[in-house]
């Protein structure tokens, strides 16, 4: 029943009652006063009873309303806040999307490994279109690089749930390849099989070129390692058959034509005796010429041991063996104090035995031979210097004095071979440094050196 | 040096010509031993263990030995290594006498043990002083160690 009939109901009974207590009253005058009393109180209660109800649902229903009323705000306000945040995550989203379009290729492929989706990138660094790439599978732009198995791991690896990363080369449009570094994420449903796959790739192509490149220049570089240990090894075993057996024919020629003098002297004449010599004199010259060029091709063959080496006692004792060739000649040695360098000792001492010989050798003619090794500044650069004032020379042959077999005088004017300025120069470059000469003719010559180029 | 004829020089020389200006040089100085040629490794070992064509020689071992090291047959280097393997040779001196300095002969010459290393000069007079060193040092001066 409604609150509404219910009502109905209720003053109906009521004013039924007070009919009835009315209609009592009037019937029966003086003999029933408390019937009539005891209806109209009840219908008073029923009437009273009714008001109270009314007023009790009436206050039910506005809180009923009340409350339907904030439910629909809060309802409304959640919501509100649900979108407000879904369209931040939304925006953020699309802000990750843009950030990674930028740096990276990405392409999404369906559970069958059909392309769904690619960036602009993607479309960019293969060459195809959008439309020509989606529904394909990647075997579009496979290069065929890669081994079949490389391949199938790479699909087991990610069909079972794991990501892959790894290099893979690919082929474009116009059939170039590229390289890209690759990451596949798969995506798995609740049974845990595979329903799509995010692949990000990063363009290495360029270091691809360089470390082929590099890898290139690395084998040809061990070609030529080999070359040159073969060049070397045939240096080695020609200088050890010179070494061994160019000498003993010399000493054949040497050794028979002295025993011819001193053995038969007296059937050779002044002339012949005077041949005999000259063939002992060649023999021995070329003797010194292998020596010469045996030093000259150590220097090359020879691996150096670098250290601090001290010059100024290297000079003294150099000196001190040169003692024997000034044969009694008043020459003035000077020797800068604490002069050091880094080099390889044998080869530095090889230096100053050419420089200070030669030096010794050319002021053969001084009345005051006067020989001076020292060190002058030039900037950073450490120089040093043997200077002598003797027999010096026309500077318009300076640019020949390094080479081997080059000589400016005549043997008779000064012995020598031409090969001991040539072995200076190659260990001074071996040692990255630098030699050159100043000279005027009977004014003497200086030979300055560096031992390594200035930092 | 008259006294040091009876110990004997063992050459090991394949080159005729260094042979005759070897013992021309011993010669004029005044070394008088004896000397035995052996013109390539396998000789000088035959003789030095009494082998082959030297199987019934005495058993005296020569004063010194001057070994050659560009050898037919079996180098010097062997020839020197297998001296000193040998217990009854293994004191026998022996001077390394050949054309070469080069820094890997040298090396290789002392590590086997040579007593000394002479290079034969181009100049013959150079040639004579060496081998009048080697006489009066090896021949005279020196002890010989005693038969092993």
């Amino acid at each position: 029943m409604k609150p509404q009939q219910r009502r109905i109901v209720i003053v109906g009974v009521a004013l039924a009652l007070l009919g009835v207590a009315l209609w009592a009253g009037w019937r029966s005058k003086s003999s029933a006063p408390g019937l009539s009393f005891v209806v109209l109180v009840a219908a008073f209660f029923v009437l009273r009873e009714n008001r109270l109800r009314r007023q009790a649902e009436q206050r039910l229903h506005e809180l009923n309303n009340q409350l339907e009323q904030r439910v629909r705000e809060r309802t409304a306000e959640l919501a509100a806040d649900l979108e407000r945040r879904v369209q931040e995550r939304a925006a953020q989203l699309v802000q990750f999307k843009s950030a990674l379009d930028e740096h990276a290729i990405v392409a999404i492929t369906d559970a069958r490994g059909k392309i769904a989706y690619v960036n602009d990138k993607f479309c960019a660094i293969s060459q195809y279109s959008r439309d020509e790439l989606i529904g394909q599978d990647h075997r579009m732009i496979n290069s065929g690089h890669h081994p079949k198995e490389f391949i199938r791991e790479l699909w087991e690896t990610i069909r079972s749930g794991r990501v892959w990363k790894g290099e893979l080369k690919n082929r474009a449009k116009d059939g170039t390849f590229y390289w890209v570094a690759t990451t596949i994420v798969p995506f798995l449903d609740e049974s845990g099989k595979p329903t799509q796959y995010i692949a990000i790739r990063t363009d290495i192509t360029e270091r691809k070129s360089v470390e082929e490149q590099v890898v290139q220049l690395n084998a040809e570089l061990r070609v030529h390692a080999a070359q040159l240990e073969a060049t070397n090894k045939e240096l080695e075993s020609f200088a050890y058959s010179v070494s061994h057996d160019l000498r003993a024919p010399l000493r054949g020629m040497d050794g028979f034509s002295l025993a011819l003098l001193e053995d038969c002297a007296g059937q050779l004449d002044a002339t012949g005796q005077d041949y005999l010599r000259r063939i002992r004199a060649g023999a021995q010259r070329m003797g010194q010429l292998i020596d010469d060029l045996l030093r000259l091709s150590q220097v090359t063959r020879t691996e150096m041991a670098v250290d601090r080496v001290n010059l100024t006692a290297l000079a003294r004792k150099v000196i001190a063996e040169l003692q024997p060739q000034q044969a009694g000649r008043a020459v003035q040695w000077e020797v800068g104090d604490q002069l050091t360098g880094r080099g390889d000792t044998r080869f530095l001492q090889l230096v100053l035995e050419n420089l200070l010989g030669n030096a010794l050798k050319f002021t053969g003619k001084c009345e005051h031979a006067r020989v001076e090794f020292g060190q002058q500044g030039q900037g950073a650069e450490q120089v040093f210097f043997v200077r002598d004032n003797g027999a010096g020379f026309d500077m318009a042959y300076a640019t020949r004095l390094f080479g081997a077999f080059q000589r400016l005088h005549t043997p008779t004017e000064f012995p020598g071979t031409g090969i001991g300025l040539a072995t200076v120069q190659r260990i001074i470059h071996r040692h990255g440094g630098r030699v050159w000469a100043e000279a005027q003719p009977a004014k003497g010559a200086t030979f300055y050196f560096t031992l390594s180029t200035p930092q | 040096m008259d006294n040091t004829k009876d110990k004997v020089i063992l050459l090991v020389e394949d080159n005729a010509d260094d042979e005759l200006l070897t013992i021309r040089a011993l010669k004029k100085n005044n070394i008088l031993n004896d000397v035995v040629v052996a013109r390539d490794g396998a000789e000088a070992l035959d003789y030095l263990f009494r082998t082959g064509a030297y199987a019934g020689r005495d058993q005296s071992a020569p004063q010194v030995v001057l070994l050659d090291l560009k050898l037919p047959k079996i180098s010097g280097l062997e020839v020197l290594k297998r001296i000193r393997e040998e217990a009854r040779t293994r004191t026998q001196p022996v001077v390394i006498l050949t054309s070469s300095t080069e820094e890997q002969d040298l090396a290789a010459s002392y590590g086997l043990g040579a007593n000394s290393y002479i290079r034969k000069p181009v100049n013959f007079e150079q040639f004579s002083e060496a081998a009048r060193q080697i006489g009066l040092y090896w021949l005279v001066l020196n002890e010989a160690p005693p038969k092993p």
